[in-house]
């Protein structure tokens, strides 16, 4: 598990996620991803092109948001389609974020299932803008963000999450 | 042989056309589980193979398995499942429900190629045991 936050159970929920990425990322693009570092902020990335966000609920619950420049975004689509990125119009890119989003969310699940943390991932909505405001952070809820490193381009990972179920039962990873 | 791809993505669904016609066979393309299944009630006599994406706006992808193999005018039809989690208690429920296969995403094309001849032999393999 990487060390990202003091709290175990946040700990495991980042490094859930960040492993998604690498992992979902590393399948649509022949350059090295990698997580260099995360960080606790009091306002979430707005600087970025597109924003695919994920809705979690069951033992987890908050908002995971997947923020990218379009040149990245762009080449993603194109690797999924396989097919030329120059080709590709707005709709056919955001199509593309939104698919590459339900695989970090379905890799994601699986993760946390086999941590014991049954969560449910919605349909990843897929904006210009952040779907992250500060108001969604309450009293024991912080935003975090994850900065991976990528030739492709700009990749981020920004979540507000809450574990609501503490001790959650130990199951065997499919 | 005609084969019914129920998928969101556009871009997803083009890649897994690419596939299907690289074996030589016709894709139809749904772009949620209710045009699959509106697809099906019309051409299920043509259809040998239904490949369908769990999550999925509208109706999904389990839902529609579920519609295929309890009515007695599909459930031979073999299904594959393509999924991007791979949560045990997921394929166990779907095969439990009748899926053939399950495909987990992100896949490369040779892996979905080599699924689908493998669910098309055994569909085949049971329906030369039935006829026999």
């Amino acid at each position: 598990m990487l060390q990202f936050a003091k709290n175990k159970e946040m700990s495991l929920l980042l490094t859930a996620f960040t492993l998604a990425v690498i992992d979902v990322f590393s399948s649509f693009s022949t350059s090295r991803v990698t997580a260099t570092g995360a960080r606790k902020v009091e306002q979430p990335i707005l600087s970025a092109d597109i924003y695919g966000t994920m809705y979690l609920s069951g033992d987890t619950t908050g908002k995971v948001e997947v923020a990218l420049d379009k040149e990245m975004a762009k080449q993603m689509a194109a690797n999924i389609g396989r097919c030329d990125p120059e080709l590709l119009s707005d709709d056919e890119i955001n199509d593309g974020v939104g698919e590459l989003i339900n695989q970090i969310a379905g890799n994601t699940r699986t993760r946390l299932w086999g941590q014991g943390y049954k969560t449910e991932i919605s349909l990843p909505k897929v904006t210009g803008y952040s779907n992250l405001a500060e108001s969604d952070k309450t009293d024991k809820q912080s935003i975090y963000v994850i900065d991976f490193d990528c030739s492709c381009g700009f990749v981020a990972l920004q979540m507000c999450l809450r574990v609501t179920k503490s001790k959650p039962v130990q199951t065997t990873q499919s | 042989m005609r084969i019914l791809i129920a998928e969101d993505s556009a871009l997803m669904r083009r890649a897994i056309v690419n596939v299907v016609g690289k074996l030589g066979h016709e894709a139809i393309e749904a772009e949620n589980g209710a045009s699959a299944m509106s697809l099906l009630r019309k051409q299920h006599n043509k259809i040998g193979l239904i490949i369908l994406d769990w999550n999925m706006p509208v109706m999904d992808g389990y839902e529609v398995l579920t519609k295929v193999k309890t009515d007695e005018r599909y459930a031979e039809i073999p299904v594959l499942m393509a999924t991007s989690a791979g949560v045990k208690e997921d394929v166990i429920k779907a095969i439990k429900a009748g899926a053939s296969s399950y495909i987990v995403k992100p896949f490369k094309p040779e892996a979905l190629s080599k699924k689908i001849k493998e669910v098309l032999k055994g569909s085949h393999g049971k329906q030369t045991a039935k006829a026999n």
